[in-house]
């Protein structure tokens, strides 16, 4: 006997491809990420990674006291404005990345020799006045030293002898960069997109169906109850899959029009790694859709099942976004919780740290028997009266 | 139970039966043990006051509701345990008849059709037959959204019809429809009589009634408040007006 689950499926599929707000829905939110993403890595690198001949901004006030000092930044190419005062609010209101107040007694204390306490007055919101400010910060502390060991020196004490340690940071991350960071956030966009694909689909045919009626005639036909919600069940699953997909190629697309910036992104993001990135996902769009049709039959009107449903893929991407800012060692069992496991493989392969077979065929299994058993509760609700009537 | 060979019999004359018949709705009692059957070759009609059991026992027949207790057969099958035997040999117009907006009249019965399992140029065939029948041709390929009710409930009639089904059951298949709509409908009920069919509907139009009913039912709070042709039940209550034989019938029910 026939379930009609195919004929179920491309019938769900036709009906919502001539639909804009699914098609909206399941072609245009996946876009965000990347454009979101996209937009973020240009501008933090034009921003991060200044260029050394842009001028920093900084003033001095009481420059007139420190003519050595002054010399000094000069030389090393950054021309200071002369200050009265104010430079707090030039600095807060960003007029300046930096300035730096001179102590009146600045000559007097040099001369005799005494600590000087330099205020530098920075502005840690500001990402661009940062970068000059450090430059600054560099520069003076050089020069600190650069002064203590001429005092070291008139002394007849080798400098060396003073500094008995010097750190020297050494680069482990290979040509990593600040941009990497944002590999972080890819993850939780993919299950966003995963728990978000299917949702139009899934309300329209099933809490719409009911709504607009043609449920009871559908339920008429001789086919079982369970072969119709399989036949949306899949149709819902063939959405997500095309949201996830437009996504990546979006992805790739947004870190390629980063340039350089986006440029490890691009070499970790390719056809074999979004191919990967696919079939992990795929188990958990089962999942999202499986959820989504028991919100959708179990609540009472297409409203209440869109606000559930809109709040849902925030519950599975938060672990993701915990993630961005303290990674895990990841172990094998995180791999058998659905959502979670999704989001260690997916951050995984967008980082280009490879696939772990056995990891990826625990998080498939435990999530498809998990897809299982809600399908079955799911077609349980399919033979409930009171469900397909509202009674 | 009786022997096959006279359930044979016995379900060569009735296609339709409600036995004892019960239904509740949280404290509801929307049918109450009712029974009644509905032979081969003629048109019944289910009468009763709003809320009086009609779209349940229809719903109970058409397999998308179970029966508290009692049961009903349709040729001789049960509607809860040989419900996909049932669904294959009836068509129904339920009481919520929505259309897919996005599409066309074409693509409904084609689903239907494909769900009775009906493929390639037979199902095409039996798509272009019925909307001849029912003077669809305007819009066959139009997509549904603001269709007038008219055309809504052609499109519905023919969904359920696309199979063939020697049993009719349709609950108030002319309401909304203007002059021609039910002139068709009414000639399609005839239509499905004369093949040998068996046509049940309920309706709350007397005319409709008239025009169409070899037998009649009237259920009153979820019981059978009668079961007969028009004419006995004229000559019954002594009325020639039907209205008048119905609201005696209903208003005696429903203060026992």
């Amino acid at each position: 006997m026939q379930n009609g689950i195919i004929i179920v499926f491309w019938k769900e599929t036709l009906d919502n491809l001539r639909d804009r707000r699914t098609l909206l829905l399941g072609l245009v939110y996946p876009l965000l990420g990347p454009i979101l993403l996209g937009v973020m890595i240009s501008l933090a690198t034009t921003v991060l990674t200044a260029k050394p001949e842009k001028p920093v901004r900084l003033g001095i006030e009481n420059a007139e006291v420190a003519p050595h000092l002054v010399a000094y930044l000069r030389q090393h190419g950054i021309e200071p404005e002369l200050l009265e005062e104010g430079g707090i609010k030039l600095v807060r209101d960003g007029q300046y990345d930096t300035v730096i107040i001179i102590p009146t007694d600045y000559a007097d204390r040099l001369v005799s020799e005494v600590s000087i306490s330099l205020p530098i007055l920075i502005h840690p919101a500001r990402l661009g006045s940062m970068v000059g400010a450090n430059r600054v910060y560099a520069l003076l502390n050089i020069y600190g030293r650069q002064l203590a060991q001429e005092r070291l020196i008139r002394r007849g004490i080798d400098p060396a002898s003073a500094t008995p340690i010097t750190l020297k940071s050494v680069n482990v991350a290979g040509d990593a960069t600040i941009v990497d960071v944002f590999m972080f956030m890819v993850p939780p966009f993919f299950i966003f997109t995963i728990f978000m694909g299917g949702v139009y689909l899934v309300l329209d045919t099933t809490s719409g169906e009911r709504e607009r009626g043609s449920l009871e005639p559908l339920l008429v036909n001789p086919v079982p109850r369970w072969g119709l919600m399989g036949g949306k069940f899949l149709s819902g699953v063939l959405f997500t899959t095309i949201g996830l997909i437009v996504q990546l190629i979006a992805f790739k697309v947004a870190f390629l029009l980063a340039g350089d910036a986006g440029a490890s992104l691009t070499r970790n993001l390719d056809f074999a790694t979004m191919l990967m990135i696919a079939i992990a996902a795929l188990p958990l769009m089962t999942l999202a859709v499986a959820i989504q049709i028991i919100v959708a039959v179990g609540t009472k009107s297409f409203k209440e099942a869109q606000t559930y449903l809109g709040l849902l893929p925030l519950v599975p991407a938060i672990p993701g976004m915990v993630l961005v800012f303290s990674p895990v060692q990841v172990q094998s069992w995180m791999m058998a919780l659905p959502t979670f496991g999704q989001t260690l493989i997916f951050g995984r392969l967008v980082r280009g740290e490879g696939m772990a077979i056995p990891d990826l065929l625990i998080s498939a299994s435990v999530t498809l028997l998990t897809t299982a058993c809600l399908l079955a509760i799911a077609a349980r609700l399919y033979e409930n009266e009171s469900l397909i009537f509202g009674k | 139970m009786p022997s096959d060979s006279f359930r044979l019999w016995y379900y060569d004359l009735v296609m339709i039966e409600a036995f004892d018949l019960s239904k509740s709705f949280r404290n509801v009692r929307a049918l109450d043990a009712l029974s009644f059957t509905a032979r081969d070759g003629s048109v019944t009609a289910l009468l009763g006051r709003n809320g009086a059991g009609k779209t349940t026992t229809l719903r109970i027949l058409y397999t998308v509701m179970r029966p508290d207790s009692g049961n009903a057969r349709i040729d001789g099958f049960d509607t809860v345990s040989e419900m996909r035997l049932v669904q294959q040999r009836i068509g129904a117009l339920v009481d919520t008849r929505g259309l897919y907006p996005r599409l066309t009249a074409r693509e409904h019965v084609e689903y239907f059709g494909r769900l009775h399992g009906l493929t390639g140029s037979k199902l095409s065939s039996m798509i272009g037959e019925l909307i001849e029948t029912l003077d669809m041709d305007e819009f066959a390929d139009r997509r549904a959204r603001g269709f007038s009710k008219g055309q809504s409930l052609k499109v519905a009639l023919a969904r359920a019809m696309i199979h063939k089904p020697k049993n009719l059951l349709l609950d108030e298949p002319t309401s909304g429809l203007d002059i021609a709509g039910i002139r068709a409908v009414r000639e399609l009920i005839c239509k499905v009589r004369d093949g040998g069919g068996c046509v049940l509907f309920c309706s709350h139009s007397m005319t409709e009634v008239n025009a169409l009913a070899d037998q009649i039912v009237i259920i009153s709070h979820g019981r059978t408040a009668a079961a007969a042709s028009p004419d006995e039940l004229r000559s019954k209550t002594g009325t020639d007006d039907l209205e008048e034989v119905f609201l005696a019938l209903t208003g005696e029910t429903a203060d026992g």
